[in-house]
């Protein structure tokens, strides 16, 4: 009872500080720039927790956790994806960078349409981005929804569905309110606070856990087969750490967050201190396996369906381990840790939606705001009627779809930041030819049932079927580049 | 040049066979994990570097 009253009363006061946001350095917030990027004015702390906040995510202390409880140390590849992720990041984004801020962008799409002057490519980017979001969005809410699940496990007589999502139909109702009030601003003090309370909870869960049972001889006692990679899966674990490093600031929130910082400097600076943001994400995939030693976790899992049982792993391990005072504000922490995410990632695809209606003409300067506020706040009810209505099994199976087509979008964003004269035609039949063959390879890997599976047998052994997407996709634009350039030279 | 001081920490991770061991174990972890998470630092000290060298860029 007392961690519910902690949940709710840090809940309220969280609330209360991002709709405060609106206020902090301060800006007029009918100008799209000033809501979506918090007017450009972010310093390197501050932009390190935005982009920080991005990392931990429902992904993070619910997905990975998840992984490596079902399946071992294939999916500690987060690890090696983070610190080379933030690598790719540092070569790309600053280039990125000065660009839209010269120009003025706010997304990807408004510097790829202003490099190719392509309408049809500008859509298809934002289309992407679009739909690769919306899914991540809702993996926060399943991350949301399995916290307020474990609060309220103790209580028999309840109806315990029927709480849980007007608990999360508030909370939703509450961020959409804040996010349509400060934008930007808004999300990143939460993200502050949120972090904050993340890494307290990593950090005491990581002291207090292990020194009480046995460090981690026993957990990896009982799964000995966890304590080393099995050596088949190495390309499947590079492929994918690799992949998703390059996919990592394709998506429209990183994005966001990156253009957010007042000057470039700043940025890299940040930037290149964030692999040590990834060790919280570490800590917490190795309590995918620290939890099989802690007995009364244990006791509590076998409650809960085997599907669905690898997503409890850290709120459990905190409900169970921990006193009822500092479990409720942990809760919170992963609660507003899968909240903050969606807003910015709402924020995100917002900014996205207004490129598309601008490229049809169906917009002016003075209702853009206007439009991405309305945005926002419909990109959060998809996902959250999309909770409601799948089994959490499908959200996660769309986010592992959704990173290989946004993969696609590499060469118009970071090639053409580095190779001058790529075709438009080429690059947008390589992103339709790479999206397509990666969702149908998805697809029928997974004999067209959920998808659980995203590699494919290749010559080195199992490999992401991201990699081949964008080989063919990285083919099709080099080609039809070389070959559309000579037959306009020829033409003219 | 500071490219290379960014490719050094994912040149690393990819030679999964030089970590991918039991021993040396620290606190119960097997080398696998605890240099994975260890060598995040090391990354971050490498991207340092890159930064303040491509000052001149």
């Amino acid at each position: 009872m007392i961690s519910i009253l902690v949940f709710v009363v840090g809940f309220l006061s969280f609330s209360y500080l991002g709709i405060k946001g609106k206020d902090f350095r301060p800006g007029n917030l009918d100008l799209l720039h000033e809501w979506a990027l918090g007017g450009q004015r972010f310093g390197a702390f501050l932009v390190w927790f935005l982009i920080g906040a991005d990392l931990f995510t429902a992904y993070t202390f619910i997905a990975v956790p998840a992984g490596i409880f079902a399946k071992g140390p294939i999916f500690f590849f987060a690890v090696p994806y983070v610190a080379i992720g933030f690598g790719v990041a540092l070569i790309v984004m600053p280039k990125f960078f000065s660009i839209s801020k010269e120009k003025c962008h706010i997304t990807a799409v408004d510097f790829v349409k202003d490099l190719y002057n392509s309408k049809t490519l500008a859509i298809l980017i934002a289309l992407i981005g679009i739909i690769a979001e919306l899914p991540y969005i809702a993996l926060q809410m399943v991350g949301m929804k399995v916290v307020l699940a474990t609060m309220l496990m103790g209580f028999k007589s309840l109806n315990q569905n029927l709480a849980n999502e007007m608990g999360l139909s508030i909370a939703f109702l509450i961020l959409s309110w804040f996010t349509y009030k400060s934008g930007l601003r808004g999300a990143t003090l939460t993200a502050v606070l949120k972090d904050m309370l993340i890494l307290g909870t990593v950090l005491i869960l990581a002291i207090y856990i292990p020194l009480h049972y046995n460090w981690f001889y026993e957990a990896f006692k009982i799964k000995n087969t966890y304590q080393t990679l099995n050596p088949k899966l190495y390309s499947a674990y590079i492929s994918l750490a690799i992949m998703s490093a390059l996919a990592l600031f394709l998506y429209p929130h990183a994005i966001t967050g990156c253009l957010s910082s007042e000057d470039v400097k700043v940025l890299k600076k940040s930037v290149a201190f964030l692999p040590i943001y990834g060790i919280g994400l570490g800590i917490l995939a190795m309590f995918g396996i620290l939890v099989y030693e802690v007995k009364p976790a244990m006791d509590m899992l076998s409650h809960i369906p085997a599907s669905a049982r690898g997503s409890f792993v850290v709120p459990i391990l905190i409900n169970s381990t921990m006193p009822s005072f500092l479990s409720g504000l942990m809760l919170l922490g992963i609660f507003i840790g899968g909240l903050v995410p969606a807003s910015i990632m709402a924020i995100a695809s917002s900014n996205l939606m207004v490129n598309i209606l601008r490229e049809l003409n169906m917009t002016n300067p003075s209702n853009e705001t206007n439009l991405a506020k309305w945005f926002s706040f419909l990109f959060k009810l998809i996902p959250l009627m999309l909770v409601f209505v799948v089994p959490p099994t499908f959200a996660i199976s769309l986010q592992l779809l959704g990173g290989i087509i946004i993969l696609q979008t590499l060469p118009s964003i970071f090639l053409g930041l580095f190779i001058k004269h790529l075709n438009k035609d080429a690059l947008t039949m390589g992103l339709i030819l790479g999206a397509i063959f990666g969702i149908y390879e998805v697809l029928k890997i997974n004999h067209f049932g959920p998808i659980t599976s995203t590699l494919m047998p290749s010559f080195m052994g199992p490999i992401f079927i991201g990699v081949y997407a964008l080989l063919i996709n990285l083919v099709v634009v080099i080609l039809g580049t070389i070959f559309l350039n000579i037959f306009r030279s020829k033409a003219q | 040049m500071y490219y290379v001081f960014i490719l050094i920490p994912a040149l690393v991770y990819v030679l999964i066979g030089f970590y991918n061991h039991k021993s040396p174990i620290f606190f119960g972890m097997p080398f696998f994990y605890w240099f994975q998470i260890g060598f995040l630092v090391v990354s971050s000290i490498f991207y340092f570097i890159a930064v303040a060298v491509s000052k001149d860029d």
